[in-house]
């Protein structure tokens, strides 16, 4: 019993300390495309967010699969506002001027 | 005077993890999980499968050394820790209220968590978008007489929302807001209001000071009908991103502390079956276990479902869904939700006489309000009833005849049923459709029925006729089997005085009359018809032209709601293409025989139904199983193949041709072992 005792212990030891050192996530708070083609503020927060919430880092990706063209045919820039878990360095901002194209980028990091 | 404890069967460590490992399943874990704290990783399923394949075999191989109990009473206390940790627990998330404005004061229902009924769910995060929401209430098309091909309810409909969540900040800082919201959105602090979000984020969040302490944040959005839900809202303080308690209160204890309890009692029970393992086999001292071994992996096949059952259900405890529009599942749900919030299905907004009689077959609906009723309306209440159901089939298989085979080909028997049935009833769990319940009714009918006709008591043989209505008005297809039992009980016992067979199958008649009476005279008031479900009219037509050529028009013909001209069409469609309806009749046969590359949209032949039918087939004609249950069992057979046959065998996959292959099954372990009673009876 006592050596069944200390694989209890041991068990509770381990899963106890396996989340320490976790690594920070983010959570998206703004994420606009289009804004240059008259986009309103946060027309892709949602989409943004499903690809990146809980996450870090998050590679953004501007393609259709993850957000919809909002004006065809007109430069867009994007901007993507996230904030890290850790409270580290507070709002952050990327931002991709007119020539975020389908294919395009945005790299949102918690370093 | 001292007991030899040695020669005992040792059944007490599988007991034990029956014990533990139910008890995982069924207690409140860590915050997220309604019904369990743990997601098991890879290693602890590992575990978990072990522990029970070393439970299933030292059933057979008993070491005669005695158990201790210290070990499980470990375990027992981790569980009584665990359970008190997981309840007094404060969960992350936000406390939603939900409204249905139109077309009426909707009494929106509970939602299931921790075991108990709540006007609120628990949303970890405030980012939905259409049909994300995902509201059980929406699913009442019954009662508010929508169709189920409607569009998106949670579109359609005008809803209003309700978020609370509290935070505790630890000193005085700034709140920022960031939300946007379709419809009319309101975000309060404590008693003022802060903001309103529209369906554009504002360039700049709005900011508002914050003092240490509790706070509370309340997020008010209405929707309009015809526009699709969209909400979300994060909140910073001082740039950090907060996580609000349904309460103001601060979580009591730490998920890694839970999830630790939860590895120590896999860990113990691990330990332990390996420890007797290795006594049983390194010592030589094991003892074979023959009818014990069987009775108890009936019980662990019950565990294993169970535990299965709860586990497949808990991440779905707290979430409910909006069922997509149209088939069955949303019809199933709606009459339960309906039964629930009206009581029974008699006025449905109609007069008497101007009703129509149920399409639907209702006690699947009536089965799962039930269910709702006692926990809640999440969607893990349908899972868990339908999951629960198929875990009384390891004792109906048990009780039909398994038991009197070998103890080794019980076990090998349960473990088979329970591949079974993860393999091909398990991908119905997660719908509101009937065979989930039918099936198991059905085994329980066939174990009264070979039992009626063993013992020839008028008690036994009225049960099998409340059993044969049960099993009707779950699904049709079983009406047939009636009147082949009844030619069984007439034919079949024929040592047995003729008058007793007449009083036997007039008992079943009566049991049957008694037990389909509710559902007839409903018909009868509401519709003036005496009919159990819709008239057989309807199906015979239908049932003639091949499923890919039918089409929703000739399915709501009214030729078909009426027997002559019904009949009229049927002999119509049989003298245009003869070879063909032979040809379409034939390919029921065999599709429910097993081959399922002959079902619309050419599906995937799944192997082992043809082999179970050869082998089960093989079974029957040899004599193995024995002569009153071979008889009830090919009763049940040629019944269910007539009814698909005249009816249709395909319906949202191959569920209806399940119960001939569990039959099938079950004649097949008889090859492997004789059934002690097979000559007698036969």
């Amino acid at each position: 019993m006592r050596s069944m005792s200390a694989a209890v212990l041991v068990a509770i030891a381990s899963a106890s300390l396996a989340g320490c050192g976790r690594a920070d996530t983010l959570v998206v708070l703004r994420a606009t495309y289009g804004a240059s083609c008259g986009q309103a503020a946060g027309n892709v927060t949602l989409a943004a967010a499903q690809a990146c919430d809980g996450t870090a880092p998050c590679t953004l990706s501007i393609t259709p699969a993850v957000l919809t063209d909002p004006a065809e045919g007109c430069e867009k820039d994007f901007e993507v506002v996230w904030a890290c878990r850790s409270g580290q360095a507070g709002a952050r901002r990327t931002y991709l001027p007119k020539e975020a194209t389908l294919g395009a980028t945005a790299q949102l990091t918690c370093d | 005077m001292t007991q030899d404890h040695s020669t005992r069967p040792s059944v007490m460590p599988l007991v034990a993890a029956v014990f533990a490992f139910a008890a995982l399943a069924v207690t409140p874990g860590a915050w997220d999980g309604a019904f369990s704290g743990v997601r098991y990783s890879s290693l602890q399923a590992a575990t978990l499968v072990a522990t029970f394949v070393a439970a299933l075999a030292l059933c057979i191989f008993q070491p005669r050394r005695p158990t201790r109990w210290r070990g499980a009473g470990v375990i027992a206390a981790l569980v009584v820790v665990r359970a008190g940790l997981g309840i007094v627990d404060v969960p992350a998330g936000w406390r939603g209220e939900y409204t249905m404005v139109t077309p009426a004061p909707a009494k929106v229902g509970g939602f299931a968590w921790r075991l108990a009924h709540h006007p609120f769910r628990i949303d970890p995060d405030l980012r939905f978008e259409g049909a994300e929401l995902d509201l059980q209430f929406l699913n009442d098309y019954h009662r508010y007489n929508r169709p189920t091909f409607a569009p998106p309810r949670a579109t359609s409909q005008a809803l209003t929302f309700r978020w609370i969540g509290w935070f505790e900040a630890p000193a005085d800082a700034t709140l920022e807001v960031f939300a946007a919201a379709n419809g009319t959105t309101e975000i309060w602090l404590d008693q003022a209001r802060v903001a309103v979000a529209g369906p554009a984020q504002p360039p700049d969040p709005p900011r508002v000071a914050v003092h240490a302490g509790w706070h509370r944040l309340t997020v008010m959005n209405s929707k309009p009908a015809g526009t699709p839900p969209s909400v979300f809202a994060r909140f910073l303080v001082d740039d950090r991103p907060i996580d609000v308690r349904p309460w103001r209160r601060a979580p009591w204890v730490s998920g890694r502390l839970l999830a630790g309890v939860d590895h120590g009692i896999v860990a113990l029970g691990g330990a332990m079956f390996l420890w007797h393992m290795v006594l049983a086999f390194a010592g030589a001292a094991i003892r074979r276990g023959g009818r014990t071994a069987g009775a108890v992996a009936a019980m662990a096949a019950v565990g294993v479902l169970a535990v299965g059952a709860v586990k497949i259900a808990a991440p779905f405890a707290n979430r409910t869904y909006e069922l997509r529009p149209g088939d069955d599942h949303l019809a199933y749900e709606g009459l339960a939700r309906h039964i629930l919030a009206e009581g029974v299905l008699m006025p449905e907004g109609k007069a008497p006489g101007a009703g129509t009689p149920f399409y639907f077959y209702p006690l699947y609906s009536y089965t799962l309000a039930a269910f709702h009723l006692a926990l809640g309306d999440s969607h893990a209440t349908i899972m868990l009833m339908n999951a629960a159901a198929a875990a009384a089939l390891p004792v109906f298989f048990w009780a039909l005849g398994l038991r009197r085979l070998r103890g080794e080909v019980q076990v090998f028997g349960q473990v088979a049923l329970l591949v079974f049935i993860w393999r091909h009833n398990a991908r119905y769990f997660e719908s509101p459709v009937t065979d989930s319940l039918f099936i198991p009714l059905v085994f329980g009918t066939l174990v009264l029925a070979a039992r009626a006709l063993r013992s020839m008591r008028l008690s036994d043989a009225f049960l099998v006729g409340c059993g044969t209505a049960a099993c009707a008005t779950t699904r049709p297809s079983f009406f047939l089997f009636m009147g082949a039992y009844l030619l069984v009980v007439l034919w079949w016992p024929r040592t047995t005085a003729i008058t007793t067979r007449l009083g036997s199958a007039a008992a079943v008649v009566a049991g049957y009359t008694v037990a389909l009476a509710p559902v007839v005279l409903r018909n009868w008031i509401m519709a003036g018809q005496a009919v159990a479900v819709v008239s057989l009219s309807h199906a015979i037509p239908i049932s003639l032209v091949p499923p890919e050529a039918l089409t929703k028009e000739f399915q709501q013909d009214p030729r078909l709601f009426a027997w002559d001209t019904s009949l009229q069409l049927a002999r119509d469609l049989i003298l245009a293409d003869p070879l063909g309806v032979a040809w379409l009749e034939t390919r029921k046969a065999l599709f429910t025989l097993g081959l399922t590359n002959l079902g619309p949209g050419q599906p995937a032949l799944i192997p082992e139904f043809p082999l179970l039918t050869l082998l089960g087939v093989a079974a029957l004609l040899s004599g193995r199983v024995p002569g009153r249950t071979a008889a009830v069992l090919v009763a049940f057979l040629v019944s269910h193949l007539a009814a698909v046959v005249i009816a249709y065998p395909w319906t949202y996959g191959y569920k209806t041709i399940i119960p001939v292959h569990l039959v099938f099954l079950f004649c097949a372990l008889h090859l492997v072992s004789r059934h002690r009673e097979a000559g007698a009876d036969a």
